[in-house]
């Protein structure tokens, strides 16, 4: 199963407040079927027609903030308040907003329709927005992160980052909505972060995790890991044996061939591309996956001496495949 | 006379199937949406064990709006009661 399917089961499990194992039954089935079924049941959840919404809203409105602020915390409580959250007037929502805790806003932030209330969210006081995304890494809540990652402004949003390391982007990735909201994300921090998140995937094999997040991820952002990762020799060829170990060849190609500034001799140097058991394993699976064309991409990047030894160690039917 | 053994075999396909249907249906009523194709894969028994588990939030949900309408009022001062409970009604 793959990171974003597990990350989307956890998620459904989340929404429903059930434990992931009540819902072992979805394992093995696509992401996309998985988010779907999730923005199916946040539907129906989030549908407050049948809900006083507009006597609340009156009896809010006729009484003080801090008072209305109250009732929020004790009487509705963190699930009907990120319920309903979305369907208050937003300056009402804000004024109230600004009078709760940060624990009980981390808490609201769990069970809000992230679509729904970007609205208030801007609002907020960056501080207090800081505060809940504080409380929310302090508490490991990777899917309400995730959520909440989705929709903060930037200043908030670099906070989080700087207080995950390689281990807790990697961690949390998988649960951020909308999922190309990663590459804004990752566009926010600078190289040697980056690429202590792949140095992270390779000294605890996690490599799964890292090919899913590039397959997540927009062009700028796999041009520039490609262009950061292919020099660092060790790395690449970590990366490289363990594309081909979990058949994810197609992850490492789609990264990979956007590596069009990196100094030539850096291809050279990575030994992956000279190993003839590596390169056999690799060949099989560019076959089975039918990834011809990238590889062809891939090969018109190198230096000659390495398309020269490239080209020895493969058939001669694949050579043509990838004109050699 | 009684059944082949392959008629059996076919009738039990057939309850099978429309049994699955019935899950996948109640599914689909309950989701108000056209199910996505991998769940209209479930066998019956994941897609019945869907169903309660939303069934189940739903109806936890409504206990718990419930809940918060009789607790909302011992949050306000006494002077505003009357005014939020006309409001409530």
């Amino acid at each position: 199963m793959t990171t974003d399917s597990r990350a989307q089961i956890i998620r459904i499990a989340h929404l429903l407040e059930v434990d992931n194992s009540e819902l072992d039954f979805l394992e093995g089935m696509d992401s996309g079927a998985l988010r779907e079924l999730h923005s199916q049941i946040v539907e129906v959840l989030f549908d407050t027609t049948d809900i006083k919404l507009g006597s609340l809203q009156a009896a809010a409105k006729i009484l003080p903030p801090a008072i209305t602020a109250k009732v929020a915390e004790k009487a509705l409580g963190p699930v009907l308040c990120g319920r309903i959250a979305g369907s208050v007037d937003p300056p009402l929502a804000v004024s109230i907003a600004k009078r709760l805790p940060s624990e009980f806003l981390a808490d609201v932030a769990r069970h809000v329709h992230p679509n729904q209330i970007e609205a208030i969210i801007s609002q907020l006081p960056i501080s207090q927005v800081d505060r809940a995304a504080t409380v929310l890494v302090e508490r490991g809540d990777l899917v309400a992160l995730g959520h909440f990652s989705g929709i903060v402004k930037d200043p908030t949003l670099k906070n989080v980052i700087s207080s995950l390391d390689g281990s807790g982007l990697l961690d949390v990735a998988p649960f951020i909505e909308p999922k190309e909201r990663i590459s804004h994300l990752l566009a926010l921090i600078d190289d040697s972060r980056l690429l202590d998140i792949l140095r992270c995937a390779d000294r605890d094999d996690r490599w799964v995790d890292a090919f899913d997040l590039v397959d997540r991820l927009d062009v700028s952002v796999r041009k520039r890991i490609a262009t950061l990762v292919v020099p660092e020799i060790d790395l690449i060829g970590s990366a490289l044996r363990a594309a081909i170990e979990l058949d994810q060849w197609s992850s490492m190609l789609s990264f990979a061939i956007y590596a069009t500034d990196v100094p030539q001799d850096s291809w050279s140097q990575i030994e992956g591309f000279r190993d003839k058991k590596l390169i056999a394993e690799a060949m099989a699976s560019v076959d089975r996956n039918d990834l011809w064309d990238e590889l062809s991409m891939l090969v018109s990047l190198w230096p000659d001496d390495l398309r020269k030894t490239f080209s020895k160690s493969i058939k001669a039917r694949q050579r043509s495949r990838i004109g050699l | 006379m009684s059944p082949r053994p392959e008629q059996i075999k076919q009738w039990a396909e057939i309850r099978q199937r429309n049994m699955a249907d019935f899950a996948h249906e109640q599914l689909s009523r309950l989701l108000r949406s056209e199910l996505p194709e991998a769940i209209r894969g479930l066998d019956q028994d994941d897609a019945a064990r869907l169903v309660v588990l939303i069934e189940t939030s739903i109806d936890d949900q409504a206990a718990e709006i419930r809940r918060a309408e009789r607790d909302l009022l011992t949050q306000i001062p006494l002077p505003l009661r009357g005014a939020v409970k006309r409001l409530l009604r």
